[in-house]
């Protein structure tokens, strides 16, 4: 056998054996080659789909505009066509896949024929509509005898109900103030399952990473009302960086309330770096707080570890900031935090994003900020 | 106090009990003329048939959910199109839930763990203060 032939006998074994669907058509989408896999997907056997239009046995109507949008893209564009599909199997089964559509040109820049590439990710999309409908049960289920909690309390508080004296008012007060604890754990919770579960939302953009630290300072001022003494040095150089805002935010602001819950009562410092290095966005904040007990700094971003001086300090704390924002910085973003620290010293934490890794993703969830 | 929400007629969609009697409490304190629906089928007709000032919508309720419920009252012409909705839920917004509100410029989305009850009034009030133009 020629070395053509042996070449073009191997190509079509493998493509024969992947479990992908792969279908070629002529530049008016009518079908030359189907793969044995069409058959295990969309019970169709290939010999059926040959010599008809593409998809023609197995199409579901999406919407008009979906496949205006896909022949723009690969017939007049000739650009690579990649998207979701609900299609049909021969037992009337709706699936949900994956399909990538390359026009082939010729020397001339015609197109020759395209290349449909398919997978079946319907049971991937299931796994994620019931963890999502999970979460979404999850939360209501957990926030509502809270909120309930809340707004009697505040009700009671208010004086609506007629006057109360000061133990009544300070014991309403533990109440509410331990109530809003919950809330924060809750939130923790709910943020977590979503990183761990992958069903957060990613939306990068063009931000202006010294903007969400400055808005940060203001709100954390504000909230612990104490003198901070604030120090920025930020790379005038910096620019605008492609990063999810609202994570962005949840990050920074995990690390930041760190160093103002934990900073000494008076001449508390925080010097706050921003700049691009290596090609990453390098952040740092450098606290003169309580820092971080040796005994425990090997564990300080595991889920629920909290310092004993930390304790003492701040009893409502949760112990799942940093756990969660390390997830969020190491999987979502592809980045690195590391930190260091001297028990009544200070601390300072250090994070590092490549530059053009955060690609959007579409989950149905987004984080809220604690 | 505030005169703004005096004798407005308000519509309370919550399948929560406690959470209805607090709203509608606290609501009536600030004069207004409060009806509650525990499910979102009863929501909808008495929306229909009272056309309230304002709704106070629960997401997730028996019968039909709050989103399905305001899909439906702003499919009713002229009030229907203008009255103000605080969708008042703990259903974290997903992109299905925002997508809809973006569009609806009379709806406002709260979480109810992280708004107060007066907060909750006073952005009642804001919808008096600063009212939606009605559309044609």
């Amino acid at each position: 056998m020629l070395d053509a032939e042996k070449d073009l006998e191997k190509f079509k074994l493998a493509l024969d054996n992947i479990s992908d669907n792969v279908i070629i058509t002529d530049p008016d989408g009518l079908v030359v080659y189907a793969n044995k896999a069409v058959e295990n997907v969309t019970g169709y056997k290939p010999e059926e789909a040959v010599g008809k239009k593409s998809g023609a046995l197995w199409k579901t109507p999406m919407p008009k505009e979906y496949y205006q949008n896909m022949w723009d893209t690969i017939k007049r564009q000739k650009k690579v066509f990649v998207g979701e599909i609900r299609n049909k199997r021969k037992n009337g089964e709706i699936y949900t896949a994956v399909i990538s559509i390359s026009p082939v040109l010729d020397k001339e820049g015609k197109v020759e024929f395209f290349v449909s590439v398919e997978r079946d990710v319907t049971k991937e999309k299931e796994v994620e509509q019931a963890k999502n409908e999970f979460i979404t049960l999850a939360s209501h289920q957990l926030r509502t005898p809270p909120s309930i909690i809340s707004w009697y309390t505040e009700t009671l508080q208010s004086g609506d109900l007629g006057p109360i004296n000061a133990k009544q008012a300070s014991y309403l007060a533990e109440i509410y103030r331990a109530n809003q604890r919950m809330v924060a754990i809750i939130n923790s919770l709910l943020n977590i399952s979503r990183v761990e579960m992958g069903t957060f939302k990613i939306s990068p953009k063009e931000v202006d990473i010294g903007n969400i630290i400055d808005e940060i300072v203001k709100e954390l001022t504000s909230r612990f009302d104490r003198k901070v003494e604030i120090k920025r040095n930020y790379d005038p150089t910096l620019g605008h960086f492609n990063v999810d805002p609202n994570i962005m935010e949840i990050v920074i602001e995990n690390i930041l309330s760190n160093s103002f819950k934990y900073g000494p009562p008076e001449g508390a410092r925080i010097e706050i770096t921003a700049k691009m290095e290596d090609g990453a966005l390098f952040l740092s904040v450098k606290d003169n707080g309580i820092g971080i007990p040796l005994k425990v700094q090997d564990k300080i971003f595991e889920r629920l570890t909290r310092a004993d001086n930390a304790i003492s300090v701040s009893p409502d704390g949760t112990g799942l900031g940093l756990y969660m924002v390390k997830k969020i910085i190491t999987e979502g973003f592809g980045g690195k935090i590391w930190f260091q620290s001297e028990e009544n010293k200070g601390t300072t934490f250090f994070i590092s994003i490549p530059a053009g890794h955060m690609e959007k993703k579409a989950g149905t969830s987004t984080l809220v900020r604690v | 106090m505030d005169s703004t929400l005096i004798n407005k007629r308000v519509l309370v969609a919550e399948d929560e009990p406690a959470m209805l009697n607090a709203l509608t409490d606290k609501f009536k304190r600030e004069g207004c003329v409060v009806t509650g629906a525990a499910d979102g089928e009863a929501a909808l007709a008495l929306a229909i048939k009272e056309k309230p000032d304002i709704i106070l919508l629960d997401i997730l309720m028996p019968k039909m959910d709050g989103m399905e419920v305001l899909s439906r009252v702003r499919n009713e012409a002229g009030w229907g199109k203008v009255v103000p909705v605080i969708i008042l839920t703990n259903v974290p917004a997903d992109e299905k839930i925002m997508n809809s509100i973006i569009k609806d410029t009379a709806s406002y989305y709260l979480l109810k763990s992280d708004w107060k009850l007066y907060e909750v009034v006073e952005r009642a009030r804001n919808c008096f203060r600063n009212p939606t133009p009605i559309s044609s």
